[in-house]
């Protein structure tokens, strides 16, 4: 039995194990052509660079507004729209719907901002419109003022179906006596639902909001390097390209390192805290105690 | 040269491009760095010998014009008489920029090149963005390539310890009358050859590129409104753009960074560095000409006139060619012109000369460094070396050769065709199998540019390389190149790509309005301190060294 576990545990040191001690570039300061053994070692200078950085903390600060905009705006909306397609009566509208809102997951990043641009752009389908009734333009695609908004509706518009796949399969396992009989009871559309479908789906929500936390500071990257040059690197720079710009673009490849680990390790810590609050509400979480 | 992305060379001609870096090596130790200050100075370049087996319609001159061929020769000159080859497995490291070729194994085309080459020739091609990664992980693999293509502007990084470490040292091959062996190699200029020197050697062949660099082009159907896409003065350049502008057309691109580069040009600023008559250096954006520039853009911005997207748009040329953009920045003359016959064959690109601006300089054009970087040969002994010579003398050979043909077409009939003015045009097999291996090919190593009427689409060829020979003599009066080409910094490589990005950022947000223009100065004088100085040092001592 245990070396059926072979494989799946090979995997895990292979892909995942083994690369995490490439995190030592963090330390050093690091060159491809060297290669690990041969470039100098630092100690904690990249670290110390990157948290003199203004432009790293910008990072932070953007990132933990879109992870907040994402947690408050995008986390319910799948579970939202799952109780509104669960509660079609005709099968086959529901299967309709269902592929209608999957589809926008499979288009990449690419061609979603392009859509945006197209819909919502300086010389996209609104401001045309504005323009030929003599109203004043309004560029939603570069303004950075409003722009967290913007990609907080882009994450949505692409992958609310998505999400909502997961919820219709736990509302599925419900089981139909319990809305008869709670009916029978003359318990309202209201009371059945915060009686009976809501609590089939707390486990799932809780487990996905732990996983959710802990991948917290990954905001997406595509999305931000697509649009970085419209509203500026102040307003759209988070760390998924403070890395990219600093390792790949700069060449700095420890302090690039250096943030991807910081973002590691507050992940790691937003998991284990997470967890504790779901073991809190009596959940099991992503591990039990 | 055909088939080269547009917009990295675009971005290899503004300083200010996202990401360039330069050849050689990183903040490594001081030996090698002491090594690299020697750069280019005290080198034998090889010897000139221009190629006389095929006769120009349109004479180039010594100040950098092109030739231009006005047909396709009936009779092609046989130019390296037997294959150059011994039989041995070759791999080249290149890049492409068009489709990947089918593989060797189903490509009939490959096949035969390999035979008249004498070598089983293979390529591993990269792309950009991402050529660096893939040069990287090639090199630091046990099997480095025979041949392989270095850029200086994609961020390779320790160029100098690798050409040291792996590398053969061809001086003593090529260096003065020596070069004279491979006469296709011989027909490149000492400032071709320059691009291939490190550590006072040569290295490798060049990679010739036009020598021309950034120019607006336009789409002669918006601005026949304004009467052409040209102005004698910024006030009329305003005006005319705001002629333009209007429905659903805007008169330029939104990319910034390059409208204030190409802008720049006509406020006087220097081509990326100034050699003041005292020896010192200034950094192009470090100018008050600079600064007007930005200015300029910012009254364009504010006039409406930008198309208005986002700054790194990447249909641009696609807009341009459908009429809602009026111009957009090419690398140079030749591809505005090329890439519009693409999108739209009917339509042939204007291309805006720099006016003067007023200050002091005068307009100028920034000419481009004349090559894409050099391709360099692995160690070995020298008859493999010299055999690997030839190999790359082969890929140089200049149109009207047989070589040329054979390299850029692929074989008579099955590969291409000709169309009725006689000019060759690649069948469907031939743009599978030809089209993207003559890309790897003709980036590792080229002869050096010229005006082909077959590299324009559409029928108004013979005109179009006669358009662009006469806007090439009225830039060539004013054109400066970078006095720093051929010289080496380790300042350079170390700080430039983040100074670059940083300078580009801020660009598009004072022009966007984003941020205040009394951002800019005081981003340079934060700028000497993290590496320009130590750039502008290092270059001075270099370029003192070599006396020029």
């Amino acid at each position: 039995m245990l070396a059926l576990m072979v494989p799946g545990l090979a995997f895990f040191l292979v892909f995942f194990y083994v690369p995490m001690l490439g995190n030592v570039i963090a330390f050093q300061d690091y060159q491809p052509f060297i290669g690990f053994q041969d470039s100098p070692f630092v100690g904690f200078a990249n670290l110390q660079e990157l948290f003199a950085d203004p432009a790293f903390w910008e990072a932070v600060r953007n990132t933990l507004v879109f992870a907040l905009l994402q947690l408050l705006l995008f986390f319910p909306a799948p579970l939202a729209l799952a109780l509104l397609v669960n509660s079609l009566i005709s099968g086959r509208t529901r299967r309709f719907v269902q592929s209608i809102v999957y589809l926008p997951h499979f288009i990449s990043w690419v061609l979603v901002v392009a859509l945006f641009q197209q819909v919502l752009g300086g010389a996209g389908l609104l401001n045309n419109f504005l323009r030929e009734h003599g109203m004043q333009p309004w560029d939603l695609m570069t303004n950075p003022d409003t722009f967290p908004l913007l990609i907080t509706g882009q994450a949505i518009w692409k992958d609310v179906g998505w999400g909502m796949i997961i919820y219709l399969a736990a509302l599925a396992s419900v089981d139909q006596s319990l809305y008869e009989s709670a009916a029978v009871d003359g318990a309202g559309r209201w009371r059945r639902m915060w009686h009976i479908t809501l609590p089939a789906v707390r486990s799932v929500t809780i487990l996905l909001l732990v996983l959710r936390l802990g991948d917290i500071l990954s905001v997406g990257f595509e999305q931000f390097l697509l649009q970085r040059d419209a509203v500026g690197a102040r307003a759209a720079e988070v760390l998924d390209t403070y890395v990219f710009y600093h390792g790949v673009v700069y060449g700095d490849w420890g302090i690039g390192a250096a943030a991807g680990l910081v973002k590691g390790v507050v992940g790691a810590l937003m998991i284990w805290g997470a967890n504790k609050v779901a073991h809190a509400f009596g959940e099991q979480g992503v591990y039990s105690k | 040269m055909n088939g080269m992305s547009r917009r990295t060379f675009v971005g290899l001609g503004a300083a200010v491009a996202a990401g360039v870096a330069s050849t050689s090596l990183t903040g490594c130790g001081s030996s090698t760095a002491k090594k690299t200050e020697a750069a280019s100075a005290n080198v034998k370049l090889p010897t000139y010998v221009p190629y006389t087996g095929v006769k120009p319609d349109l004479p180039p001159n010594a100040k950098g014009l092109d030739s231009g061929f006005l047909s396709y020769p009936k009779t092609l000159v046989r130019s390296v008489p037997k294959p150059p080859g011994d039989g041995s497995k070759v791999t080249l490291l290149t890049e492409i920029w068009t489709p990947p070729p089918t593989p060797k194994d189903a490509n009939a085309h490959w096949q035969q090149l390999n035979k008249k080459l004498g070598v089983d020739l293979s390529v591993i091609m990269g792309t950009d963005p991402g050529y660096d990664q893939k040069f990287a992980a090639t090199v630091a693999g046990n099997e480095l390539p025979d041949l392989m293509w270095i850029p200086p502007n994609q961020g390779i990084q320790h160029v100098a310890q690798l050409l040291e470490a792996k590398c053969a040292d061809i001086t003593e091959l090529v260096s003065g009358d020596a070069v004279k062996a491979y006469p296709h190699l011989a027909a490149m200029t000492q400032a071709h050859w320059k691009t291939a020197v490190v550590n006072g050697r040569i290295w490798g062949a060049p990679s010739p590129y036009p020598a021309f660099g950034q120019v607006y082009g336009g789409n002669p159907k918006v601005w026949e409104k304004a009467e052409g896409l040209s102005a004698s003065s910024p006030d009329e350049f305003l005006a005319k753009c705001k002629e333009v502008t209007g429905g659903k057309v805007w008169a330029l691109e939104p990319i910034y960074s390059n409208a204030v580069s190409v802008m720049s040009q006509c406020f006087g600023v220097p081509n990326k560095w100034e050699r003041g008559k005292d020896g010192s250096l200034t950094f192009w954006m470090e100018t008050d000409a600079y600064l007007e520039a930005i200015n300029f853009a910012i009254k364009l911005k504010k006039a409406g006139v930008f198309y208005p997207g986002n700054p790194d748009m990447a249909d641009a040329y696609i807009k341009m060619a459908q009429g809602s953009i009026g111009a957009c920045v090419y690398a140079n003359p030749t591809n505005a012109r090329k890439d519009l016959r693409i999108n739209a064959p009917e339509l042939a690109s204007q291309i805006l000369v720099p006016f003067a601006a007023g200050g002091s300089g005068g307009p100028r054009h920034h000419l481009h460094r004349g090559t894409i970087g050099y391709t360099a040969i692995k160690k070995g002994d020298e008859k493999r070396v010299k055999m690997l010579l030839s190999i790359l003398n082969y890929m140089a050979a200049p149109f009207g050769t047989e070589e040329r043909e054979s390299q850029e077409f692929g074989s008579r009939d099955l590969d291409f065709t000709f169309d009725k003015s006689g000019f060759p045009v690649r069948t469907a097999k031939g743009k599978k199998e030809v089209e993207g291996l003559r890309s790897g090919l003709e980036t590792a190593t080229v002869s050096p540019s010229a005006l082909i009427a077959s590299m324009f689409e559409g029928d108004a060829r013979v005109q179009d390389v006669k358009d662009v020979y006469a806007i090439e003599q009225k830039l060539i009066p004013i054109g400066i190149p970078d006095p720093t080409v051929g010289h080496y910094s380790d300042a350079y490589t170390e700080y430039y790509p983040r100074m670059s990005t940083d300078a580009k950022d801020l660009v598009n947000d004072i022009v966007s309005g984003r941020k205040n223009i009394k951002e800019w100065k005081p981003f340079w004088t934060e700028a000497k301190k993290r590496g320009l100085d130590k750039m502008r040092k290092e270059f001075q001592k270099s370029l003192d060294k070599s006396g020029e």
